[in-house]
């Protein structure tokens, strides 16, 4: 027990800490400065470099002393009649004046990412083994993205996550994997090395605001959490557990079709999807020949000064997993496991000046086929064979972001049901709970500072309830 | 009842510990001082009003259409006092918010922030020559080489003109 306190007052004590001084650093700051933007993602924009405007008000030309901008102030004054010609090839795209139609978008190529960096404890014995001894510093994701607008309306953009996987990670003998190898450009050296995830990657064409055209591989247009991604952008220090049971598939490779118009003060959008679906190999290959269809529909809607987002999504698929057998007719495929998929969640999200509420309901049916039923690695009660599941599952999160102090106090709570039979049944525990307390501090915003305790209780089949407290503390960045 | 001590001692600590940042609210009080924001396009297009909400979803980033062309928007630089007005009348963001949007929005994968041009000058010679540009100026500065839309059928000399 007094570790566990020790820990939770560590962790109270360092957040606090990095707190005061981050508050001390912005006393110290200019006035000016006291409102921070992120300028590299703004500042993409070519600035013309002959662009010449006489009349600007920091212009070393004589002015007349009437009509003279103060001298630490912007002030865009009335600017006279006859103005020189001004280069805007810059803006206009590389046709430049000379087109009938300019394009408004050179082929650029902008770089950029995030990354995140924390401190975490976990008092399970267990659990422990497998992250190791706590509390620990770990560094989680490190995500670049690489974007091009690639001319009006072609657009692509590939993301990717840099790891240390595999290495440290238990293997099916309970031996950790180790990566190290010797460094052949540093002799007498090891390198350890990790891996890359390819997030995503895809090309799309926009022929309107309706409709707009991807293709390649793209995160499942789910709900809310899925899409926020990475963690500088969603509130709390991690995804809730029913998310991360990826209820539907997290990725898909395919064809995603999007659009969304508003009608009034409300916007109503939707996506179509078609793709290989899940499976070991579905980011490049189908292994049976039904293709997974999906779809999301979404209502914003503009309530005086809130804003209320409703939407619907379901994915229809099938999953085949499939080894390769020797015989007489030479290599043939042998369903190792194969069933059907019906996916649905409803999602919404509701901002009121700086309440902030958010809340998925997922549902997952799975029905394996005559051919395709596995064997689970513990026999259970189904004869020897994975039985049909129905998972369902949600989470809430309420915070509100104070005006004058960027901060957020939040809650969270999800839970994951499981009516499968068997023990180690694709998913995990046959129920979840958590809740979660935290505060999330976005100084400037680049930077998103959090704190958070989690309580999860996990109850298995056995129906003894495991209890797991964590504590995170995170920084995560964009760049 | 330790889980709940936790948790309410995570927030409060956090609370305490954290200093308090100067609002936007004075930037805001500097920019305002701009007056009204003409809303500008070329005089080719035929529409001469612009609901709010379709203003909105241009810079917010989103593929938006308005008298049959696809509206390309320009803005200032994030702390020009001009942006400043409008990000508040039109977003209703202020520049802390706003930065925000754009990270979260690349995050997530969708579209980039609309390109910034260096001054009014500028904004009209773009707007008076790109077939769908839409952009904003201090009303001082208008002049025939754009046309000036009405925002939600208000004008831009009318007292609830929003954008000022």
């Amino acid at each position: 027990m007094h570790i566990e306190q020790v820990c939770r007052r560590l962790s109270c004590i360092l957040f606090g800490a990095l707190l005061l001084l981050m508050a001390a650093g912005g006393h110290a700051q200019a006035p000016a400065e006291q409102a921070p933007v992120a300028p590299s993602i703004e500042s993409a924009t070519p600035e013309a470099p002959t662009a010449v405007v006489p009349t600007a008000p920091d212009s070393s030309a004589p002015v007349d002393e009437a009509s003279a901008p103060a001298a630490d102030s912007v002030n865009h004054e009335a600017a006279p009649e006859a103005e020189p010609e001004v280069d805007l090839s810059a803006y206009l795209g590389s046709a430049g004046a000379s087109s009938s139609m300019p394009s408004i978008s050179d082929p650029s190529l902008r770089f950029y990412g995030f990354a995140d960096f924390g401190l975490r404890y976990v008092d399970h014995e267990v659990l422990r083994n497998f992250l190791g001894e706590t509390p620990s510093f770990f560094l989680g994701n490190v995500n670049l993205y690489a974007a091009a607008d690639l001319s009006e309306n072609w657009r692509s953009l590939v993301e990717v996550r840099f790891t240390y996987l595999p290495d440290g990670t238990l293997d099916s003998n309970f031996k950790r994997v180790s990566t190290v190898q010797n460094d052949y450009a540093n002799i007498g050296a090891n390198l350890r090395w990790g891996g890359i995830s390819l997030e995503r990657a895809w090309l799309e064409y926009t022929f309107n605001g309706l409709l707009t055209v991807r293709g390649g591989s793209w995160l499942t247009p789910v709900g809310i959490w899925n899409v926020d991604h990475g963690t500088p952008t969603i509130i709390p220090t991690m995804r809730p557990f029913v998310v991360s049971s990826a209820l539907f598939p997290t990725r898909q490779t395919g064809i995603e079709v999007y659009g969304s118009r508003l009608i009034h003060e409300t916007t109503v959008g939707y996506h179509l999807t078609l793709s290989n679906g899940r499976g070991s190999i579905a980011s490049y290959g189908d292994l049976d020949k039904n293709k997974a269809l999906g779809a999301r529909l979404y209502v914003g809607l503009a309530l005086g000064d809130s804003t209320l987002t409703i939407g619907y999504s379901f994915y229809l698929g099938r999953n085949t997993e499939t080894d390769l057998t020797v015989g007489m007719a030479g290599l043939q495929p042998q369903i190792t496991l194969q069933h059907d998929e019906l996916s649905m969640a409803g999602d919404l999200l509701w901002k009121w000046e700086g309440l902030h509420f958010q809340s998925e309901l997922f549902s997952q049916q799975v029905k394996y086929t005559a051919a395709g039923a596995a064997a689970p690695p513990i026999p259970g009660p189904n004869g020897g064979v994975f039985s049909d599941f129905h998972k369902v599952g949600g989470y809430a999160v309420l915070g509100y972001r104070f005006a004058a102090i960027p901060i957020m106090p939040y809650i969270e709570g999800d839970m994951l049901f499981n009516n499968g039979a068997e023990l180690s049944q694709p998913g995990g525990p046959n129920k979840v709970f958590t809740l979660v307390g935290g505060l999330n501090y976005r100084p400037i915003p680049s930077v998103t500072l959090k704190a958070q305790y989690a309580r999860l209780m996990f109850r298995p089949l056995r129906e003894e309830t495991l209890h797991v407290n964590a504590f995170d503390v995170v920084a995560a960045w964009s760049f | 009842m330790n889980t709940i001590r936790s948790i309410v001692s995570v927030v409060i600590f956090s609370t305490l510990g954290v200093g308090f940042s100067l609002p936007d609210t004075t930037q805001l009080a500097v920019a305002q001082s701009q007056g009204a924001l003409a809303v500008i396009v070329s005089p080719s297009l035929t529409e001469k009003d612009i609901s709010l909400a379709l203003l909105k979803r241009a810079f917010r980033g989103d593929v938006t259409e308005f008298a049959g062309v696809r509206l390309v928007p320009f803005n200032y630089a994030p702390d020009d006092p001009v942006r400043v007005v409008f990000d508040k009348g039109v977003l209703g963001y202020s520049p802390t918010q706003v930065g925000a949007y754009w990270i979260d929005r690349r995050i997530r994968g969708q579209g980039m922030p609309p390109r910034t041009v260096p001054a009014p000058q500028i904004m009209k010679a773009v707007v008076a020559k790109l077939p769908g540009a839409i952009g904003y100026i201090p009303a001082s500065m208008v002049d025939k080489t754009v046309a000036v839309l009405t925002v939600d059928g208000v004008a831009l000399k009318a007292a609830n003109y929003p954008i000022k």
